[in-house]
């Protein structure tokens, strides 16, 4: 993976980019703009560094949050545990899929 | 005989073009002329004071010399213009007027070859400083540059082999001073060649991790398997990077195998919205056609 790097923000070259990403997501039924799916990306990296950190049990003050999220160790190392955690369970997508589908019938009705 | 021409035929000048040019170049002249008859001097032969105005008229009259000039500093150091083009139009300028205070228009020589030489230097002496991350002042590296010479015709390979003698010559010769002499070949004992590395890096924000191949300007450098963090460590944070779990090392009593991590982020996962889950699992993963699963 690449990375550019100015002013402090990241940005990812390569992996999926926001806009095809909102194409796959057509296909569940979720219309979203490119830039809605970049403000949802944030705040769920935000999210699931926080239950990890909570899980594990590191010590919450040690940890700036902030600096962890604009390095690259980190984004480096998440592709390799997201790609490790599919394998190990694969069941993990469709259950999400059909849990998207019942929020979306439930929101239905 | 009729004699014939054999080369590139002239570029033709319209009529209109020439006389204009003769204008400008006649106006030019009666400012230079205005502004060196302003001129005053001290008794040390120091100029104290001129019109400023005038001057600054001759400025923006030749100003598009210093863009010729920085088109032909271009070819040879491309990267740098084009990173550093605003700064260097200013360097260009300052030695322009530089220029117009010391031109001396009854010598009967045009003004853009005097010009050039000053714009020149002002312009390759910024870029010679822009290509190494250690700041070394100019006359420390002319002088550098001087010692080094007179040691390869005598054959000689560090400076302290060099006689007082021979020391005492490189002063006079050359007019250094003791102070920058010193610091000179402090900077041949300390090695120059070291800072060629710096060279490479170029004032970018580069990883430890990022090979050196992919900012190489020449073949020599092209070797992918030399990165940064060969000779720099980073020794303020003990993260190694080769590791697949590097960012956690810091605590390995509570984490130590690639299993525990991705059990809790599996944990973490399941926390999450489905939304947010499988927006993390397409962008991070890199999952591919959801709709037909």
């Amino acid at each position: 993976m690449e990375l550019e790097k100015y002013d402090g923000y990241i940005t990812l070259t390569e992996g999926m980019d926001f806009r095809s990403i909102a194409k796959e997501l057509e296909n569940i039924n979720i219309h979203y703009k490119h830039a809605t799916v970049r403000n949802i990306t944030e705040k769920a990296t935000k999210e699931f560094l926080e239950h990890f950190i909570n899980i594990v049990g590191f010590d919450e003050a040690k940890i700036n949050r902030e600096v962890v999220l604009r390095t690259k160790s980190f984004y480096d190392n998440l592709m390799e545990i997201m790609s490790k955690v599919t394998q190990s369970h694969p069941e993990l997508i469709e259950n999400t899929l059909k849990e998207i589908e019942d929020q979306t019938k439930t929101n239905e009705r | 005989m009729n004699k014939v021409e054999v080369g590139k035929p002239k570029k033709k000048v319209s009529y209109a073009q020439k006389t204009l040019n003769k204008q400008f170049a006649e106006d030019d002249n009666k400012l230079f002329m205005d502004y060196h008859n302003s001129k005053q001097y001290g008794e040390d032969g120091k100029l104290i004071a001129s019109d400023e105005t005038i001057r600054n008229k001759l400025t923006v009259r030749n100003q598009k010399l210093v863009n010729s000039f920085l088109g032909l500093v271009s070819r040879q150091n491309k990267i740098i213009v084009q990173r550093h083009q605003d700064d260097l139009l200013q360097e260009g300028l300052i030695g322009l007027t530089k220029a117009i205070e010391h031109f001396d228009p009854t010598r009967g020589i045009r003004f853009s070859t005097y010009a050039g030489h000053w714009i020149l230097q002002s312009l390759t002496s910024y870029i010679t400083k822009q290509q190494s991350v250690v700041n070394v002042p100019n006359p420390v590296r002319l002088a550098f540059a001087k010692v080094q010479n007179y040691m390869k015709t005598k054959g000689v390979d560090s400076p302290s082999s060099l006689s007082p003698e021979d020391m005492q010559f490189i002063k006079t010769e050359y007019k250094i001073p003791d102070s920058i002499f010193l610091d000179a070949i402090k900077e041949i004992e300390s090695g120059y060649n070291c800072r060629n590395v710096y060279n490479m890096m170029d004032k970018r924000i580069v990883y430890l991790e990022q090979p050196i191949n992919t900012m190489a300007t020449s073949s020599a450098q092209l070797d992918s398997s030399f990165s940064y963090e060969r000779f720099m460590k980073d020794t303020d944070v003990n993260v190694s990077y080769n590791e697949p779990i590097g960012f956690l090392n810091e605590t390995q009593s509570v984490i130590s195998t690639t299993q525990d991590v991705v059990d809790a982020a599996y944990k973490s996962l399941l926390k999450l919205d489905p939304v947010k889950r499988i927006i993390l699992l397409t962008r991070f993963a890199a999952i591919k056609e959801i709709g037909k699963r």
